[in-house]
Formats: C-alpha cells, structure tokens, sequence
C-alpha cells in the first residue's frame, strides 16, 4: 500500500468516532520517533522535546478535520512539529529576554551538559555549528540532511518555494563548514 | 543526488549517527504518555452535563423539583380560602334545588336568602360577615343552625 493511500485510510479512520482510538494510536506509533527527533533537534533539551512533542500529537487528535489531505499527512505533522518548537523557542527567548544569537549559544552550553549527548568532540561542533544557523534554515537542513526529504515535502512544512530551500539549504551547508573549520 | 543536495565529504560522517539519546524505553513511555494526555484532553473538552452519570443526576433532580412544586401548588390550593362569588340574590327555587346538599357557597346562598332576599346592601353586609365567619374559620352551618 502507499503512503498516500495509508495516511488517507488512517485520516478516514482518525474522523470515524468507532475507529478513532485505535487509529491514533497506529498514528502515534507510526510517527512519533520522527517527530520526536525533529523536535529534539530543534530545541536541544529531551524534557522540552518530550512535552513538545505531546502537545503536537494532541493537536494532531483534535484538529485532525482540518487536515484537507492536500500534502501528505507526515508534512502535516512536521508543520505543526515545526511551528511549535519555534514558538517554543521565541517565548524562550521573550522570558529571558535574549537574541536569537544568545539563544544560540544556550542552546549551545545545554548541549555540552546535557547527559543525553552521546556524540564526540567533532559530533558536538557540527551540531553547535547546525544551532548556530537561523531557526528557518535549520529546520531546511535537518529535514534534507537527517530525514532526507525532498525539497516539495519540505516546501509543504515550511510554506516555501522550493527554489528558495535549495538556496536556503546551500547557504546552511557553507555556514555550517565555515563554522567547523572556525573552531 | 541533486546539486543542491550535495554535502560535502566534511558533513557526510555525521549523517548516519544520531548524537543524542534517549532514556530506555523511552518511545513506549511516550505512547502511554500521549494517550493519557489525550485522555484528559477529552474529559476536559467534554461539557460536564454530557457525563452519563451526571445526566442521570440532573433528571433525578428535575423530577424531584416537579414533584415538590406540584405538591406544593396542590397544597397551598387545597388549603386557600374558599373563594365565594356571590350573587345578590338567590330565587326560592334555586336554594330549595340545593337544601339538602353540603356545598357551601349554597348554603351561604341560603343564609343570605334567609335574611335579606333582595336588598343588595344587606346582601353585603352579610357577605363580609360570611367572609369574616369564613376567615376565622367559624362552623358556618352550625351558625346557620344558630340562626334558624
């Protein structure tokens, strides 16, 4: 069966008050390591990936009416993923009242403590280096490098032409060298 | 692989090994995680009325308030005055047709038949006196005994 087809049944079964539970559940366990890891990228810290992640699928459970199935269902899920560990992270920032730039280097120092970090020296420069790109072009670079996506799926989560990610992914991928040879 | 997926030699390494970790078990922690949040999320987005035991509840309660009320408006009615539309006269047939019957209001008719067959303020008079005997809750008939 393809994608298409599952998600589509899966919606079907999401929206039909008898098969609901068991549809969400099969949803969950279906997307829930990639959301996750989407999200964990984003914000660093597993707690914050952890409740961020909740809070995505319940949205997912109760707006899943708005879903019109005009991209595939996972893009949906990563916009919502997506949005919501930028919001995260601008009312991070607005608490705190820090730029973007020193959010960058939090983000940074909670990596370097974090006991969930299991990479080398050289793992944790490229995911500083990764941390130190605009939130935008970080979220572009994760989903082509890590989730390997195409660039009209990303286009679908990011609600940007795909000419403007291959740029913004070019741009990524030099800074990200420029940052690694730098340090 | 298109140009603008290119990644240079230097980035390749990092692609196939995620740095972070997570607790064991982590994931089946997760499932039983979202499904109890999911659970209250529908407790709570639920009207409260709409629980079948509170619904039961209510009825119970709306019944009984029926019940109370009716018996209340039976009560106060059945325990009101005797309200008395009088006329102000009777003719000798109509209080001889009702003589031997109990009804109240007629044998009120009758006393005042008795009395004051016509004059209208006579008629009056005794029905405030009627009304007063009725008010404190005086044996009318034996009155009318007394009288006769």
């Amino acid at each position: 069966m393809s994608d298409a087809i599952e998600d589509s049944a899966l919606v079907d079964e999401l929206r039909n008050k008898a098969t609901r539970n068991l549809a969400f559940h099969k949803l969950v366990k279906l997307y829930q390591q990639r959301v996750y890891w989407l999200v964990r990228r984003l914000v660093v810290d597993h707690d914050d990936a952890n409740d961020i992640v909740q809070d995505v699928f319940i949205k997912v459970w109760n707006n899943i009416d708005q879903y019109k199935g005009e991209s595939e269902l996972f893009t949906w899920i990563y916009r919502i993923a997506s949005n919501d560990c930028f919001t995260f992270l601008n009312k991070k920032k607005k608490r705190f009242f820090i730029s973007w730039q020193d959010t960058t280097e939090n983000l940074a120092n909670q990596l370097e403590s974090d006991a969930l970090f299991d990479g080398d020296e050289a793992e944790m420069l490229f995911k500083k280096a990764v941390l130190s790109l605009p939130e935008k072009q970080q979220l572009v670079f994760n989903l082509k490098y890590f989730d390997e996506l195409k660039y009209s799926q990303i286009a679908a989560i990011t609600g940007t032409s795909e000419g403007a990610l291959k740029a913004s992914y070019h741009h990524a991928v030099k800074k990200i060298e420029q940052f690694i040879t730098a340090h | 692989m298109e140009h603008e997926d290119y990644i240079p030699e230097s980035l390749k390494r990092y692609k196939n090994r995620e740095s972070y970790r997570v607790p064991d078990g982590y994931f089946d922690q997760l499932t039983a995680d979202i499904h109890s949040k999911k659970g209250r999320e529908i407790v709570e987005q639920e009207p409260w009325y709409s629980n079948g035991a509170i619904q039961a509840k209510l009825m119970f309660f709306g019944l009984a308030l029926i019940l109370i009320v009716t018996l209340f408006t039976v009560y106060v009615i059945s325990s009101a005055p005797l309200q008395f539309q009088f006329e102000d006269s009777y003719t000798a047939t109509q209080i001889d047709s009702v003589l031997d019957t109990d009804d109240e209001e007629l044998i009120i008719a009758q006393l005042i038949e008795q009395q004051t067959a016509t004059a209208t303020i006579a008629v009056e008079n005794k029905q405030q006196e009627i009304d007063f005997l009725l008010y404190e809750n005086i044996d009318i008939e034996l009155v009318i005994e007394e009288l006769n």
